[in-house]
């Protein structure tokens, strides 16, 4: 019997591909703090002390082993003046893209990070929620990778065009984006965040084919990674992580988040030892969970990966959807109580 | 598949408009636009179960989407038989913002000579409904990127319901790929998980009369 660890113990552990007393739990619950708060989400993430209070009362009641500083990825976009949209019950959207046409490339900058309000209410939070964790929770920031956050700048349909016809342009767009995001992952560290979630969907070889992944993104993504001061982990939001595995194991990246449709036996064969891996429960499919259905999910996946350590319970998406039931997650954190205690041997299990 | 589609396969994932126009131009001069327009329909299916299977990418759906709809353009000749026997499709994004794969189907539809009223971007409600009801649509699909824009679409059938009552509604877009039933639940009559499905349904749904 493992004597029981602190949740940053048992991550670090996890991280360190040794067998904590339990497997860790993320539950990523960003906008889910203005559910549980009452209130609208522009209203929730107006103020950090809301988010402060809700992240704290939120780890205690679901026991999740970590403080999640995520507020929207649209926050981004609001360093270069973006608008933001924000839509009942669902994350926010970024509003017009700040890149109207691919020529406003030449004179785009690379904005100040503390010149922006949103970006300096993180870190208030983030400062708050280090010094309430007192160093035995760790506190996970968020980036959007340089190669990833045009979709939200300039639309999905033109930054595709530009990564096929303008490689000058998209090599300058890079280099801003890259600058920005070290600064803010790094800002965010410097807060107190102990790890840095880097979401990257566009690397997934469901959005963009490998060949070319390789010779435009992955550059910039090894680069960027190997600037940012903690570890880090590079989140696919959903999509496929195993076709590129052994690309985001040599980036840098200290652990990936897979997406629902990743095999997790194949995964964990090409990870162990090397990659830390987080996930896979199906966010939009939990909506429609009972709690029944939540301990039958939680204890297939942990089967499945948890085995020897190296493995983060989480969703597959990094946000849970403000529609899941409250008692769906109280399941998932009594799910990973009862199956995820170590030693594990599930089917997942590579001898 | 073999011959002429293996070929428009391999040249429309390597985004290489020029052979792919090549490829066409001479499958049209032999062929005519009947047999011209199966090769095509063929090869956009399989790029899609392609996607699907996870050997091809969003972004080379997208290009082959693009790259035939502008060949086609060029190289067919209005067919006016063709398009009047064909219904008139409406599409939209659904209280989103993210037009990608709203624009990959219009592309392939378009490549296929359906008629489209666009009704782009963030479509509410109240617009789409006003617009099916002016422009005679007889089948709506409906792309969405966002859990709650997907259960919303329950509020936009059951206005149909009294309004438009024949429309068929096609949904498409992540929550639906995530969450296979759904489309079931917002009362969809089909959806797609992915483009290359919409001329399957769009069949189906035609057979089965509009």
């Amino acid at each position: 019997m493992i004597t029981a660890m602190t949740p940053m113990e048992r991550v670090l552990s996890s991280l360190s591909h040794r067998e904590p007393d339990r497997v860790p739990l993320f539950l990523l619950l960003s906008l889910y703090g203005a559910r549980e708060s009452g209130m609208s989400v522009e209203e929730y993430f107006s103020k950090a002390d809301n988010v402060i209070k809700a992240q704290l009362q939120m780890q205690a009641k679901y026991g999740t082993d970590c403080y999640y500083t995520f507020f929207y990825a649209a926050l981004e976009t609001e360093a270069w003046g973006g608008k933001t949209l924000f839509v009942p019950e669902g994350p926010p959207n970024s509003g017009t893209p700040v890149i109207q046409k691919v020529s406003d490339i030449d004179s785009l900058w690379v904005p100040n990070i503390y010149e922006v309000p949103g970006i300096q209410r993180v870190l208030e939070v983030t400062r708050e929620l280090a010094s309430r964790a007192q160093g035995e929770i760790p506190l996970i920031g968020v980036v959007m990778s340089p190669f990833s956050l045009p979709v939200m700048q300039m639309g999905f349909e033109q930054y595709i065009n530009l990564i096929y016809h303008d490689k000058i342009r998209l090599k300058k767009l890079m280099e801003i984006n890259q600058q920005f995001c070290l600064d803010w992952a790094n800002a965010q560290l410097k807060a107190g965040a102990t790890a840095i979630c880097y979401f990257n969907p566009l690397c997934s070889t469901d959005i963009i084919d490998r060949d070319l992944y390789l010779s435009t993104g992955y550059p910039v993504d090894s680069k960027t990674i190997a600037g940012i001061k903690a570890p880090v982990t590079a989140h696919m939001a959903s999509g496929r992580a195993l076709p590129i595995i052994d690309e985001i194991i040599n980036s840098g990246a200290g652990a990936v988040g897979v997406g629902g449709s990743d095999n997790l036996t194949d995964l964990k064969k090409a990870s162990r030892g090397k990659i830390l891996l987080v996930g896979n429960l199906n966010g939009i499919e939990m909506t429609g969970w009972d709690s029944s259905t939540a301990d039958k999910m939680v204890r297939n996946v942990i089967e499945k990966a948890a085995p020897g350590g190296g493995f983060i319970l989480s969703d597959s998406h990094g946000e849970i959807p403000w529609q899941v039931p409250e008692d769906v997650l109280l399941a998932i954190s009594h799910g990973v109580q009862k199956w995820g205690r170590y030693p594990i041997s599930g089917m997942g299990e590579i001898v | 598949m073999g011959g002429i589609t293996t070929a428009l396969f391999q040249a429309l994932i390597s985004v290489d408009k020029a052979i792919a126009t090549e490829l066409l131009t001479a499958e049209y001069s032999k062929n005519g636009f009947k047999e011209t327009g199966e090769v095509i329909t063929q090869v956009l299916e399989e790029i899609g179960n392609g996607w699907e299977q996870g050997s091809v990418s969003l972004a080379q759906v997208y290009m082959s989407g693009i790259i035939v709809e502008e060949v086609v353009k060029k190289i067919f000749p209005q067919n006016e038989e063709v398009v009047n026997t064909l219904p008139v499709l409406g599409t939209a994004v659904f209280l989103d913002c993210h037009g990608l794969g709203m624009k990959i189907v219009k592309s392939l539809v378009k490549s296929k000579g359906y008629p489209v009223i666009d009704m782009g971007l963030g479509a509410d409600v109240d617009l789409i409904v006003e617009t099916i009801l002016e422009k005679n649509i007889q089948i709506l699909l409906l792309s969405v990127l966002m859990l709650p824009s997907a259960l919303a679409i329950k509020g936009l059938k059951e206005k149909l319901g009294s309004k438009s009552p024949g429309v068929k509604l096609v949904v498409g877009g992540a929550p639906f790929r995530l969450d296979e039933t759904l489309g079931t639940q917002v009362g969809a009559h089909a959806y797609c998980r992915n483009a290359g499905e919409i001329f399957g349904v769009l069949n189906r749904l035609q057979k089965e009369g509009l």
